[in-house]
């Protein structure tokens, strides 16, 4: 979560767009071993300043993808809002000044998706049923897999580290040769709509929904693992 | 500039700080958020502090779209982040004079724990609080200044809440500077701002403002408002501040103006860079 936090502040730099760390319960709760790196041995991405005059910036000068972002005190005197805005930064309620802007906003994260994205795979190269699960559920998901494993089943693990883009990219090969797809997650389908809604055409998919409150434990995946290879 | 309504002449002192390209403005006529433009524009220009480390933040509301109007860095931001987005600046950019423009509603409802909480802090920033007593923009809910009795949309029979006495509320957290004007009092707004540029800490001016949307309701057209502060206005700096509690309805109540606080707490910022020093065995 650390090293995360770190590149989420790089991320929103270098795409200018706000980026959310989501964290759960039991990884706030839990005490693992951190490497605090010194300060200079820390990545840090550089903005993409403006070379322009002031007079002719443009904050949000849709020729770009990423336009160069100014920032307060340097004499740009922009304009920023929360509103849907202009080049100039104004606000508008024109569709075809919206639809500009909107277009550019989604076109800038998915066409970078799999620079931004993010996830690791554990045992997915011989996989057949492979577990797509995020958070702590992950844990239990990765001894599940371990547990499966040494009964001969191949089982193999996908954690998407980022929500959004879904590195949906990485079940590919997957998905390819076949394996099926099993989704743990504590809700009641979150998640798993995106998943099938890459691969439900391809694949068969399953999914272990677990009522908040508790997280499910390894062994309890391991019997749905089992329910599901066994059908 | 044709098409285009001529700038009046009283504007022509702070031109240079306008965005005439986005005028005409949103404001009916009558309403005193122009006016608060015109004396925050006249103190940045006289502050002697250089233009571009002026900065301007708003949030949602008639009032917020000030910044979108004034020619500075401008942070139109969304409902009732005014306050953290201008706290987190002026924390890592301690060379930046932020100052918020934004109403009550923005400022007391949907970012009131924001605003306890920053004065309780002390964070160094300015903010001139546009209090018009209801939601105008939205067509004239009621809000937390809206005072007892009043009509509005949303109250047709009468509002029945208490409300807040803002200037008595930031005085009572412990903000460093604590004033109240209306806009009628150009002379002392500016006045005001000016100050509040030099406080090391949270400064608030409310800015008791006529409103077309609440007046029409309650029976004060904008003008007949004007005279209300100008007959009701009393100037007391050392007034007891748990007695100013303004209803515009009541023809005997005073409005109390003045700069009624001014303390030296350390600001957060202060404090927050000088623990910093400590942490690392300066």
């Amino acid at each position: 979560m650390f090293d995360l936090t770190i590149e989420a502040f790089n991320t929103a730099w270098e795409y200018r767009v706000p980026v959310i760390v989501l964290a759960d319960q039991s990884v706030g709760q839990m005490i693992e071993r951190l490497k605090v790196p010194p300060l200079d041995e820390i990545k840090v991405v550089e903005r993409n300043a403006p070379t322009v005059p002031p007079e002719e910036y443009l904050p949000f000068d849709s020729r770009y993808l990423i336009p160069p972002m100014a920032v307060a005190g340097e004499g740009y005197r922009f304009h920023v809002t929360a509103l849907t805005h202009d080049d100039r930064g104004y606000p508008s309620t024109s569709h075809e000044v919206s639809t500009k802007l909107v277009t550019r906003l989604v076109r800038k994260i998915r066409e970078n998706e799999k620079v931004i994205g993010r996830y690791e795979a554990i045992a997915l190269d011989d996989a057949e049923l492979v577990i797509v699960a995020y958070g702590i559920t992950s844990r239990s998901a990765l001894r599940a897999v371990r547990e499966a494993r040494r009964e001969g089943l191949k089982v193999g693990l996908f954690r998407p580290i980022t929500a959004w883009p879904f590195p949906y990219w990485g079940l590919r090969e997957a998905v390819d040769r076949g394996a099926r797809i099993l989704v743990v997650e504590i809700n009641m389908g979150q998640m798993v709509r995106v998943v099938r809604e890459h691969y439900s055409n391809l694949v068969d998919i399953y999914f272990m929904p677990w009522a908040p409150g508790s997280v499910p434990r390894p062994h309890d995946i391991l019997l749905k693992v089992k329910e599901v290879y066994g059908g | 500039m044709s098409g285009r309504p001529r700038l009046g002449l009283r504007m022509e002192s702070i031109k240079s700080l306008l965005r005439l390209e986005r005028f005409p403005h949103i404001w009916c006529p009558g309403c005193g958020i122009g006016t608060v433009v015109k004396c925050y524009a006249e103190a940045v220009l006289e502050s002697g502090i250089p233009i571009e480390k002026h900065v301007v933040v708003s949030g949602i509301g008639c009032t917020s779209r000030a910044p979108g109007y004034i020619k500075l860095d401008g942070f139109h931001v969304i409902h009732g982040r005014a306050i953290p987005f201008a706290v987190g600046l002026k924390t890592v950019r301690q060379d930046l004079e932020v100052t918020i423009i934004a109403g009550d509603g923005d400022l007391l409802s949907i970012g009131g724990n924001h605003f306890i909480h920053a004065i309780r802090r002390n964070d160094d920033i300015n903010v001139i609080l546009v209090n018009n007593f209801i939601y105008g923009m939205t067509g004239g809910q009621y809000g937390p200044t809206t005072t007892i009795g009043s009509i509005t949309t949303t109250s047709p029979y009468g509002f029945i809440e208490g409300s807040f006495n803002v200037v008595y509320l930031a005085a009572a957290l412990g903000a460093n500077f604590v004033a109240r004007w209306t806009p009628l009092h150009t002379k002392e707004l500016t006045s005001a701002i000016l100050e509040m540029f030099k406080v090391d800490g949270f400064a608030l001016i409310e800015v008791v403002s006529p409103c077309l949307i609440y007046g029409e309701m309650n029976n004060l057209p904008p003008l007949e408002v004007m005279k209300v502060f100008r007959d009701r206005a009393v100037i007391d700096h050392d007034a007891d501040l748990s007695k100013t509690y303004i209803d515009l309805r009541d023809p005997k109540k005073p409005i109390v103006l003045g700069n009624f606080v001014r303390r030296s707490r350390p600001s957060y910022q202060v404090l927050a860079r000088e623990l910093i020093k400590r942490a690392r065995g300066g």
